[in-house]
């Protein structure tokens, strides 16, 4: 069983990495800004397919690798454990490597053959985007959250008639295999966690809102449209993410407090439903979004192209890496991705560190109450 | 409306700006009590600090193109488009004052500045 969920955790890692390159803007190539004037060149479809093939030959290779141990050595659940994290890291590895190997074979392209010298880059700023944002107002996001601090402070008023042992971890068949000693903490512990992780989807909805628009000088009404349909299902997802996260720790809370209602089966229905869920939403958005919008389809209006002379604005600068933003000047905390389909964070403002340092802690936090 | 910023002007940025949404105005893109973009939005969207939009605004304000409320926004001013005033008269005159002066430089006829002039309307109003 451990060995099938490592298999095609393995799977689901390589084909991400693999195909990632295809659901980015083509202006952002590993991480590289790409002016419109250079998006067509041949080496760079070259490098993408490259990429994709290698990253599959190689993963390809690490599960007949995995599969082969398992046939030949027959290992405990423990070792398979082990194995298959390493694997994962190891997939994760290379994928990274072959990035940094691209991402400076294009930034050196770019600067040995002037890809933007003597072009003008023009910034461009739709005057009425915020009004046609439609994102998901914040009390959807605070709602959720009142729901988890009435259940924390009823677990609380409880605390006479709870069991001495607290379940802290429950097992892949839905049995509660770790427990912890009645307290004040290890009751109100999922709670907390969850409350934590809801308001991380708040910071990141009211965040979205103040982040800048992309909007690409050659194709304006395009990006602009997608960008707002991007920030748009950003929002439905993290509300998605929301909701399906309190239904789910809301019941484990209930077994908790009453663990007469526990069965196994309901337990492991709500974790296969919210794994489903969340798999499938997030399977959605990266299919029918894509990076900035980059898969939904707009009617572009061909009227309006007479801008060919300009190309957008080099912010190669502010990406360390390609990875990391970090702008100093932009009062935007929450960024679109550059590699990647999703938001970053700009770590030019003390705000994101604060952020990271909430996030860090509350992994800690985690591993410490579980253990 | 979209406005385009050219970040290695010599115009500083913040003029930029400035003129585009005055040019909105004129062109009647953006209209008295139309709202714009807070300060912080409006960075956000250039990616760049929110000193230059302030800048903007104060410089529009001053003008009285635009008006900024306290907690509710920025709009285009009741006034934005309005008979000149004396003191708006004296204010373009002075400011076109060295721009003329360098026209007569380079030998531009009276007729030469008319047809210029006439030439720019033209382009503003339909956008160019």
């Amino acid at each position: 069983m451990a060995a099938i969920i490592f298999i095609i955790i393995l799977l689901f890692i390589i084909s991400l990495q693999a195909f990632l390159p295809r659901f980015l803007k083509e202006s952002e190539v590993f991480g590289v800004y790409v002016p419109d004037t250079h998006v067509k060149d041949v080496r760079i479809e070259r490098l993408k397919s490259r990429y994709t093939n290698t990253v599959l030959t190689t993963g390809a290779v690490l599960i007949l690798i995995f599969v082969g141990w398992l046939w030949v050595v027959q290992p405990s659940d423990n070792q398979i454990g082990l194995v298959g994290m390493a694997l994962q890291l190891a997939a994760l590895a290379i994928a990274m490597a072959l990035y940094a190997k691209n991402h400076l074979s294009l930034m050196r392209w770019k600067k040995e053959e002037q890809w933007i010298a003597g072009q003008v880059e023009r910034k461009v700023v739709d005057l009425q985007f915020r009004e046609q944002l439609k994102l998901l107002p914040n009390v959807y996001f605070i709602l959720p959250m009142l729901i988890t601090i009435g259940l924390g402070a009823y677990g609380l008023s409880q605390y006479d008639s709870l069991p001495n042992q607290i379940p802290t971890h429950w097992g892949p068949s839905g049995e509660a295999d770790a427990f912890a000693k009645k307290s004040y903490v290890s009751v109100s512990s999922l709670p907390l966690i969850t409350l934590l992780l809801q308001g991380m989807m708040l910071f990141f909805n009211s965040a979205m809102k103040q982040s800048g628009a992309k909007i690409r000088v050659r194709h304006k009404k395009r990006s602009r449209e997608q960008q707002l349909a991007f920030r748009k299902y950003s929002s439905w997802l993290l509300f998605i993410v929301t909701i399906s996260m309190t239904v789910f720790m809301s019941y484990l809370q209930l077994t908790i407090i009453a663990p007469s209602t526990m069965s196994t089966g309901v337990t492991l229905a709500f974790t296969i439903g919210y794994l489903i869920v969340i798999l499938g939403s997030v399977f959605y958005y990266t299919i029918k979004v894509g990076q900035s919008g980059t898969m939904i389809p707009v009617e572009v209006d061909s009227s309006n192209q007479s801008d060919d002379a300009f190309i957008d604005v080099d912010d190669d600068r502010y990406w360390k890496w390609g990875l990391f933003y970090v702008n100093k000047d932009d009062p935007s905390i929450l960024v679109e991705k550059r590699f990647g389909i999703g938001w970053t964070v700009n770590m030019g403002h003390i705000k994101s560190w604060v952020f990271l340092a909430i996030l860090i802690g509350s992994i800690i936090l985690i591993v410490k109450l579980q253990s | 409306m979209f406005i385009e910023i050219e970040t290695n002007s010599a115009v500083p940025i913040y003029l930029q700006l400035a003129q585009s949404i005055i040019e909105g105005v004129a062109k009647g893109e953006l209209k008295p009590g139309d709202s714009l973009p807070s300060v912080r939005a409006f960075a956000a969207d250039l990616g760049m600090n929110m000193h230059t939009v302030n800048k903007a605004y104060h410089y529009l304000e001053e003008k009285e193109f635009i008006q900024i409320v306290q907690k509710k926004g920025v709009f285009i001013h009741e006034n934005g488009v309005r008979l000149a005033s004396p003191s708006d008269r004296d204010r373009l005159k002075k400011e076109l004052r060295p721009i003329v002066a360098e026209a007569l430089c380079l030998q531009l006829s009276n007729e030469d500045l008319e047809q210029l002039v006439r030439d720019l309307i033209l382009k503003i109003k339909e956008g160019e």
